[in-house]
């Protein structure tokens, strides 16, 4: 158990490419199902390289992060396990928490401030 | 009664394994544990029964199986930190586990095997050659008459002392020792050949797609006619470089180069020394060289399918050496995205490669050293020019892969 949770912050805080890659298996995806949907999650702003991925995904899967599995056309297909589903809802509240300071700050640098 | 079964090899042919399950289960015995470690199955009475064992090899599962698989209707047997046995009365079920790791484990297994094994071989080639040679010269000075010895000569007993009947205990160790030898050598061949056909099952089931001649796709080749041809209208146009793939940013801006002026990449020879080039337009096509610790289906599938085209890949899936390339109109494709990936990337490849070739360096160093200080030989003797010729190989391909990394290191702290 220990070993699990010290691989798991050993992710903390993630790179992008890793969190939209975890946040692409909201459902198992194939691995170009997870480039054409990051792409089209972000409208063409992030376009992952296959490389990237299948290094990503290989690390991830070793660290127990997700798992694969064959789906009926005999296609290899990510699916995030427990420890996956913990480390992104950790890294999800980081997120809000920086776009919540984001926001209460922007206006003191972009010229809208009254002050 | 249950019944408890020992299988020392039972990963090497997991298919074949699996199969053995179903068969006890049809005669009434069901698996009910596993200790992997001491390859025991453990198997209690049963009703007869049909059903599709899968075992599985997932590093850090701890048996957390993917719901996928539990909904897709298979039930969990037994598990371990890295392993789990599943199984299913389904004929056709539409989901199933993956052989993939299975598959990266035997060929990381098969890899280490060959690599001692190849040592092995060397280390008893040699010896052999040596004692051959110095038979071949004294067959050859007995008979020129230069070397005339017999046993008087030399002044040897002609008998020795013959040892007591009790079996000396320095005896027995020599023996148990030599035996040892031999099992292991056994265990070792074993190994590799039942790895190399179980292998080539694993990753057909894996989804392998490549259709290769040794280590260029079939579909690039062209017609050994056609080549021809297109040697007469000099068109064609063949392109030797060495050692190119220790600098694998360079390789990819030359090819590049030259797919800008207008020759045309369409294959390399198979032990990826020549690059073929077809005279023709000027393309923008992106190239990478990519290296990978283990590249299985799944790249070369992925990388497919995301619009990279195969054009090389080293006979090993382990330390595999690959070319991809890319036509392109505005975009730049990018076989990494992202920082990141990519300076890992090139660390890892001049670690390794630094890794294996340093310590070369350091021995013939110390052979070289040796020879001239203990055995008196020249420096620049021939033996030596050989050992030194080796040493500067070596250093000049790892020196090469850390310059690559620092060029990739500077690049990107530059953007």
């Amino acid at each position: 158990m220990f070993n699990c949770e010290k691989r798991i912050t050993s992710y903390l805080p993630m790179t992008e490419t890793a969190y939209y890659i975890l946040l692409s298996l909201g459902e198992p995806r194939h691995g170009y199902g997870i480039i054409k949907f990051v792409e089209e999650l972000t409208k063409g702003r992030i376009k992952l390289g296959s490389g990237t991925v299948y290094g990503t995904l290989g690390k991830m899967s070793k660290d127990g992060i997700i798992s694969v599995f064959e789906d009926q056309n005999r296609k290899t297909t990510y699916e995030i396990t427990d420890s996956g589903k913990r480390l992104l809802l950790i890294e999800m509240e980081r997120i809000k928490k920086v776009y919540q300071d984001t926001l209460s700050q922007e206006d003191l640098f972009n010229g809208k401030s009254n002050i | 009664m249950g019944k408890v079964i020992f299988k020392p090899f039972w990963s090497y042919d997991i298919v074949k394994t699996e199969r053995w399950l179903a068969s006890m289960h049809a005669k009434g015995y069901a698996l009910e544990r596993n200790n992997f470690a001491a390859r025991l199955f453990y198997f209690k009475e049963a009703e007869r029964a049909d059903y599709y064992y899968r075992i599985v090899y997932e590093k850090n599962s701890n048996g957390n199986i993917s719901p996928s698989l539990l909904n897709g209707g298979y039930d969990k047997v037994c598990w371990s930190k890295n392993y789990y046995v599943l199984r299913t009365n389904t004929q056709n079920p539409q989901v199933a586990p993956s052989y993939i790791g299975f598959l990266d484990k035997n060929r990381k297994l098969k890899f280490a095997v060959g690599i001692v094994l190849l040592v092995l071989i060397c280390m008893a080639v040699f010896p052999l050659l040596f004692i051959a040679f110095l038979i071949v010269i004294i067959i050859a000075s007995a008979v020129s008459g230069n070397l005339n010895v017999t046993s008087d000569e030399l002044g040897v007993e002609p008998s020795v002392e013959v040892a007591s009947d009790s079996i000396q205990p320095i005896q027995v160790m020599g023996i148990v020792m030599e035996l040892a030898i031999v099992v292991v050598l056994i265990w070792l061949i074993y190994t590799y050949f039942k790895l190399r056909s179980s292998n080539k099952q694993l990753s057909w089931l894996c989804g392998d797609k490549l259709n290769l001649s040794f280590t260029i796709p079939r579909e690039n080749l062209l017609s050994k006619a056609a080549e021809r041809a297109l040697k007469r209208e000099k068109k064609l146009v063949k392109k030797r470089r060495l050692a190119w793939f220790y600098a694998p940013d360079k390789a990819e801006i030359w090819l590049e180069k030259m797919e800008s002026k207008g020759y045309n990449l369409y294959r390399m020879s198979k032990i990826g020394n020549s690059f073929y080039f077809i005279k023709g337009e000027p393309r923008a096509v992106k190239y990478c060289v990519d290296y990978q610790k283990k590249a299985n289906p799944q790249y070369f599938n992925l990388n497919t399918e995301n619009g990279w085209k195969l054009i090389f890949t080293s006979i090993s899936r382990i330390q595999s050496i690959n070319v991809w390339s890319q036509a392109y109109t505005d975009t730049l494709p990018l076989f990494y995205s992202d920082k990141e990936s990519k300076l890992k990337h090139a660390k890892r490849f001049a670690l390794t490669y630094s890794i294996c070739f340093f310590p070369i360096c350091i021995l013939y160093v110390f052979i070289i050293y040796m020879n001239v200080v203990s055995l008196d030989f020249n420096l620049f003797s021939f033996i030596n020019l050989i050992y030194l010729l080796i040493l500067f190989e070596f250093g000049f391909f790892a020196t090469r892969t850390i310059l690559y990394y620092l060029r990739i290191k500077n690049s990107l702290d530059k953007e």
